[in-house]
C-alpha cells in the first residue's frame, strides 16, 4: 500500500499577509503526510489553520519555506503546472459545500474532471459511480436546492473523490451541518482514511478530531503539537 | 439589458447600411436609365424670349448620336374634373402639349390605358402619374373625361412617374397638333428632352445648343438631370459614413455596458472562479471563460440586431418605393463588430476573474 510514502511535506514554511499591519499568519510550520494518513488540524479561530489547508491545497503559495507535492516542489512550478498538479492529485471539501446552483449533482461531480483529458462519457460514468458510493445514485438529477445539507456534503465528498486524488482536504466539513448528518459525514471521511488517500481535516469538532488517526495543533501560526510525535523540524 | 443594447447598436448598423444599399440602388437604377437623358430649355439671355425653336426638335433628331427627342410647351388650359369645378381648382396640373415620344424619351413607360399617338391631333389626353392621383384617374375608370381648356378632352392612358422629368408627373400631356389647331400652342417648345445613346450624353451636350440655336447658342441652357442624382449620392454616402460612425458610438457605448455587466458577474461569482481553481482551472482556463462569455453576451445581441435591422430596412425600401438591399457587408460587418466588442469588453473582468487568489474567493473560515 506505500502506507510510509510521503504525498505532502511542508518543510520550514511561513506565510505573511502584507499590509498596514503585517500579519504572520504562519511560522516555520513543517509537517509531513504519508499516503492513507488521516489527520486533523485542530486550533483557536485565528490559529491559522485555513491558511495552513490553502497553503497545503496549493490555493495560495507560502512566504517562506517549501511545499511538496508528490515530491514536486510546487514554489518551482508555474500557476498552470501548481493547477494541473491540483486538478489530479488534491480533492476539496468545504464547509458551505460550494457546490454549482444551476449544476445538477452529476454535473457538480463531472466538474471535478473539467480539466482532465476524459470523454464526456467517461466523465458522466465516473460521477455516477462516486455519487452512488456515497450513496446520492438516485439523486442524479437533483439541483443542490432540492437537496438537503447532508446530502449536499455528500455531493462534495463525491466531486472531492471522483478523481481519486492522493491527497483530501476538507476545512469543517460538518460545520454547516446537524448531529445526524455530520455523523454521516463522519462516517465517510473515514472510509477515505481507509483508503489510500491521505485525508486532512480542519475541524473545531473533536468527534472528528478523536476519529482520525493523527491530530495536529496550531496556535498563532506556529505548529504546537503533532499526536504522530513532536512536530518536524524539531 | 447588455444584451439589448448590443442589439441596438447592431441593428442601427445593420439598417443604415441596408437603407444606404438600398436607396443607392434605386438612385443608382436611376442614373443607369437616365444617365443619358438632357433636358434643354430657353434661356432668354439675349431674345427676350425663352421659347425654343419649333424646328429644333427636327435638327436635334438629326444628329447622330441621339436615339430620340420630344418637345413640350406648357399651355394656358386648366384641368377639371368636370365643367362644374371651378376654375380656380386647378389642384396644380399643368397642360402640356407634347410631340415626339415624349414618355420613352423621359424614362418613363404607360401604366395603363393608351399613350398619345405622334402626331395627335384629337380631343384626347395622358396624365402624369401625380396628375392621375389628383384628378381620382385609375385603372377602373380610363378612358374618361375631363374638362380642359373649355372642352371636354379624353384620357386614354397615365404614365409611370418620370424621376428625373418632374413637370411631366404633374402634367395632362395633348398631342402638339391638338393645341396647335386650337391656337394655344405658340409654334415652340419650351423644353426639348433628349435621349442619346449610351455614353454619348456629354459629346452630345457640348453641340445641342448651337443645333438648337444656331444664331444665339447662349439662349440655350442643357442640364444633364442624372448629375444631381450622381451627386444626392455622394452626399448620401457621406451621411451615411456619418450615421454608422454613431452606430459604431453606440456599439462603444453598449460594449460598456457587456464589460459592467460582466466585472459585476466576477464579483457575484467569486466563490464559482475559487472553486473552480481549487479544481484545477489555470488562469487562462478563468480568463477564457469570461472572454467567451462577453463573446455571448454580444453575438445573441447581433443576432438579434441583425434580424431588427434588416426589418428596419425592408420596412424603409417598402415605404420609399425603393429595392430592398439585403446588406451582407452590413450584416457581417455588424457581427464582427459585435464579437469585436464582446471581446474587449470581457478583457478587463477577464484579467480581474483570472487574478483572484483562489483562497481568497473561497474565503475559508479562519
Amino acid at each position: 500500500m506505500g502506507v510510509n510514502r510521503p504525498v505532502l511535506q511542508l518543510e520550514a514554511v511561513g506565510k505573511e499577509f502584507k499590509g498596514r499591519a503585517g500579519v504572520l499568519a504562519l511560522r516555520d510550520v513543517s509537517l509531513t503526510v504519508n499516503s492513507g494518513e488521516s489527520l486533523a488540524i485542530t486550533g483557536a479561530t485565528g490559529s491559522g489553520k485555513s491558511t495552513l489547508l490553502s497553503i497545503m491545497g496549493t490555493l495560495d503559495r507560502p512566504s517562506t519555506g517549501r511545499v511538496r507535492v508528490q515530491g514536486s516542489d510546487v514554489s518551482h512550478l508555474s500557476d498552470s503546472s501548481v493547477s494541473r498538479l491540483r486538478a489530479k492529485e488534491i480533492g476539496f471539501i468545504f464547509q458551505s459545500f460550494h457546490l454549482l446552483s444551476r449544476f445538477t449533482a452529476l454535473a457538480n461531480v463531472e466538474e471535478a474532471l473539467a480539466y482532465s483529458d476524459l470523454s464526456r462519457d467517461a466523465k458522466r460514468e465516473m460521477a455516477a459511480v462516486a455519487l452512488a458510493d456515497v450513496g446520492l445514485g438516485q439523486r442524479l438529477e437533483h439541483l443542490p436546492s432540492q437537496l438537503s445539507g447532508g446530502e449536499q456534503q455528500r455531493v462534495a465528498i463525491a466531486r472531492a473523490l471522483v478523481k481519486r486524488p492522493t491527497i483530501v482536504l476538507a476545512d469543517e466539513p460538518t460545520g454547516n451541518l446537524d448531529r445526524a448528518a455530520a455523523d454521516n459525514i463522519l462516517e465517510l471521511l473515514a472510509g477515505i482514511g481507509r483508503g489510500r488517500a491521505a485525508l486532512l481535516v480542519v475541524t473545531h469538532d473533536e468527534t472528528i478530531a478523536r476519529a482520525l488517526t493523527r491530530v495536529v495543533r496550531l496556535e498563532s501560526g506556529i505548529l504546537i503539537s503533532d499526536s504522530a510525535g513532536p512536530p518536524a523540524g524539531d | 439589458m447588455s444584451c439589448v443594447g448590443i442589439a441596438i447598436g447592431v441593428a442601427a448598423v445593420v439598417a443604415i447600411l441596408g437603407i444606404a444599399q438600398s436607396t443607392t440602388a434605386g438612385l443608382l437604377n436611376q442614373l443607369y436609365s437616365l444617365q443619358d437623358l438632357l433636358t434643354v430649355n430657353g434661356s432668354a439671355v439675349t431674345s427676350g424670349s425663352s421659347n425654343l425653336p419649333g424646328y429644333s426638335l427636327a435638327t436635334v433628331a438629326r444628329l447622330g448620336p441621339v436615339e430620340s427627342v420630344s418637345g413640350s410647351v406648357q399651355l394656358t388650359w386648366t384641368v377639371r374634373r368636370n365643367a362644374l369645378v371651378p376654375s380656380e381648382y386647378t389642384a396644380g396640373i399643368t397642360v402640356l402639349a407634347v410631340s415626339g415620344n415624349i414618355a420613352n424619351t423621359v424614362g418613363a413607360h404607360l401604366l395603363f390605358g393608351r399613350a398619345l399617338g405622334p402626331r395627335n391631333s384629337l380631343p384626347v389626353a395622358v396624365l402624369g402619374y401625380q396628375a392621375a392621383q389628383l384628378l381620382a384617374v385609375n385603372r377602373q375608370n380610363v378612358p374618361c373625361r375631363i374638362w380642359m381648356g373649355g372642352r371636354w378632352v379624353v384620357v386614354t392612358g397615365v404614365l409611370s412617374p418620370a424621376p428625373l422629368a418632374a413637370q411631366i408627373n404633374d402634367s395632362a400631356l395633348v398631342g402638339y397638333a391638338f393645341a396647335a389647331r386650337d391656337g394655344a400652342a405658340p409654334g415652340g417648345f419650351d423644353t426639348l428632352y433628349v435621349r442619346t445613346q449610351a455614353g454619348a450624353a456629354s459629346g452630345v451636350l457640348s453641340i445641342l445648343p448651337a443645333t438648337v440655336e444656331p444664331l444665339s447658342p447662349v439662349d440655350v441652357l442643357v442640364s444633364q438631370p442624372s448629375a444631381g442624382v450622381a451627386a444626392e449620392i455622394a452626399a448620401r454616402t457621406s451621411l451615411d459614413n456619418l450615421f454608422l460612425a454613431l452606430a459604431g458610438v453606440g456599439l462603444i457605448v453598449a460594449g460598456l455596458g457587456v464589460a459592467n455587466t460582466l466585472t459585476i458577474a466576477v464579483v457575484e461569482r467569486r466563490p464559482e472562479i475559487g472553486l473552480r481553481r481549487a479544481l484545477g482551472a489555470t488562469r487562462r482556463d478563468i480568463a477564457i471563460q469570461f472572454i467567451t462569455a462577453g463573446v455571448v453576451l454580444a453575438l445573441g445581441g447581433a443576432l438579434l440586431g441583425v434580424a431588427l435591422g434588416l426589418v428596419v430596412g425592408a420596412m424603409y425600401a417598402w415605404h420609399s418605393g425603393v429595392p430592398d438591399a439585403l446588406p451582407l457587408l452590413g450584416v457581417g460587418a455588424g457581427c464582427g463588430a459585435a464579437v469585436l466588442v464582446g471581446v474587449a469588453a470581457g478583457i478587463f473582468p477577464a484579467v480581474k476573474a483570472s487574478r483572484l487568489p483562489p483562497s481568497d474567493a473561497l474565503r475559508l473560515d479562519p
